[in-house]
């Protein structure tokens, strides 16, 4: 009986001990510590147009000290740990900006835009949503282009860091047509 | 006994953050990509009505979700990129309206796998990443607006059809072309060195048995249609095929090894 209840209890510490270094990893990965790399957010100064297609814009966030529920790394971070990347740091070549992402989807459709955002006969996929706008350049070197036209692009509700969008910027192309 | 007990204690504490910091875990294939040009491997339907106006008015399809693949190498094409699209085109001018799946590196050299949609001429938008288990059948529409003044691009999701309830519309704005072709293809970006989705065990499928790739026409009716072979990029690697007479689609890359 002795020995039994002996063994009951190292059976116990063995499952708090493995529960707590999964929590630890788990907590390094959220909150950027351990090996992450962190990453700190500027604000948008001036409205940047990201897809003019579409008229996708990331404008300056409304007040001057914005208080997201996430630093710029933990909403990354987070992300990419739901999206199932291996690395738990964010590369040297990203940077972040803080800002108001507005993505329009078109005029209101109706019962088919459900769950978007309606706002003067318009449907939006964001408005003026606070966001980490995550961005690195694609072009090699030799490249020629305008910087502008060599960012990717990521964002990430600054409270939540659910993905909003993302935007390829890749030279146009279509298959031939028949 | 307790010597034994302390030392698994040890272990499971020591490699436990690995296990949390690893699970699902993607390769990231990379290969070598000298030409710098886009490469297609493409089905297209052309329809008429009576007045002889083309009137290809949509395209669905449920298309799977294949992690597979690779890329141009990171460091010397950063920008590369393979996508798996249905799509409504402008005959005579450069417009398209598509979605689908797209493979892209993220900075530092993470391979992506994401649903895109696009419009016009303007930029790819890719959301969703890795939202999906590998071969999952995910559903896409695209068709006009109940005026038929614009095109709604949407994702269906997995439940199995284009119920407005379990679509959410991705845009809106695109107004409808005068000339509309549908399409279908498989896109490389830096040419035949990258390695398009699906390999010759286990294909990319567009469409399938129960749920067939479909177009609209003026007649108001979805159903499969008659697909014409376009092009044929890269063919000795880049491999199409349609069945049933346009029912199915099926794509694949002979390099894959999975």
């Amino acid at each position: 009986m002795r020995t039994r209840l002996r063994q009951h209890r190292t059976y116990v510490i063995v499952a708090l001990l493995g529960l707590a270094a999964l929590a630890g990893g788990l907590f390094a990965v959220l909150t950027g510590g351990g090996h992450a790399q962190a990453i700190s957010a500027t604000s948008v100064s001036t409205t940047i147009t990201v897809d003019p297609a579409v008229n996708e814009t990331f404008a300056p966030p409304a007040s001057a000290s914005p208080a997201p529920a996430m630093t710029a790394t933990q909403a990354f971070l987070k992300w990419m740990q739901d999206t199932g990347q291996a690395q738990t740091t964010i590369p040297s070549n990203i940077s972040a900006q803080l800002g108001l992402l507005t993505l329009p989807t078109g005029p209101d459709c109706g019962s088919e835009c459900q769950g978007l955002i309606i706002q003067n006969g318009m449907a939006y996929q964001a408005l003026n949503q606070l966001a980490y706008g995550y961005s690195w350049s694609v072009c090699p070197a030799s490249s020629t282009l305008p910087d502008v036209n060599c960012l990717r692009w990521i964002f990430l509700d600054a409270n939540t860091g659910h993905m909003i969008d993302g935007v390829l910027n890749l030279p146009a192309a279509r298959p031939p047509t028949s | 006994m307790r010597r034994r007990t302390v030392i698994i204690a040890v272990m499971l504490a020591t490699l436990s953050p690995l296990v949390s910091l690893t699970g699902n875990i993607p390769a990231a294939w990379a290969v070598t990509c000298d030409n710098i040009v886009h490469a297609f491997q493409a089905y297209n339907w052309t329809h008429t009505n009576s007045s002889g106006n083309d009137d290809v008015d949509g395209v669905r399809a449920p298309i799977e979700f294949r992690d597979d693949g690779a890329l141009c190498d990171y460091s010397a094409h950063p920008d590369s990129a393979d996508w798996i699209t249905i799509a409504v085109e402008a005959r005579y001018s450069s417009g398209i309206v598509q979605m689908g799946f797209v493979s892209y590196w993220l900075g530092g050299g993470n391979k992506e796998f994401c649903s895109v949609w696009a419009i016009g001429t303007g930029q790819p938008h890719f959301y969703d990443c890795y939202n999906y288990f590998n071969d999952t059948n995910v559903y896409f529409t695209i068709h006009p607006t109940s005026d038929g003044t614009h095109y709604v691009l949407a994702d269906c999701g997995t439940s199995g059809g284009y119920q407005v309830a379990d679509c959410t519309v991705k845009d809106n704005s695109q107004t409808v072309w005068a000339h509309p072709e549908g399409a279908a293809f498989a896109e490389a970006y830096y040419g035949c060195g990258l390695h398009i989705f699906g390999n010759s065990s286990d294909q990319q499928n567009v469409g399938t048995s129960n749920s067939h790739i479909q177009g609209l026409d003026d007649s108001g009716t979805w159903k499969a249609r008659s697909w014409g072979a376009n092009n044929n990029d890269c063919s000795s690697n880049y491999i199409k095929s349609e069945q049933n007479g346009g029912e199915t689609m099926k794509f694949y890359d002979t390099r894959n090894a999975r």
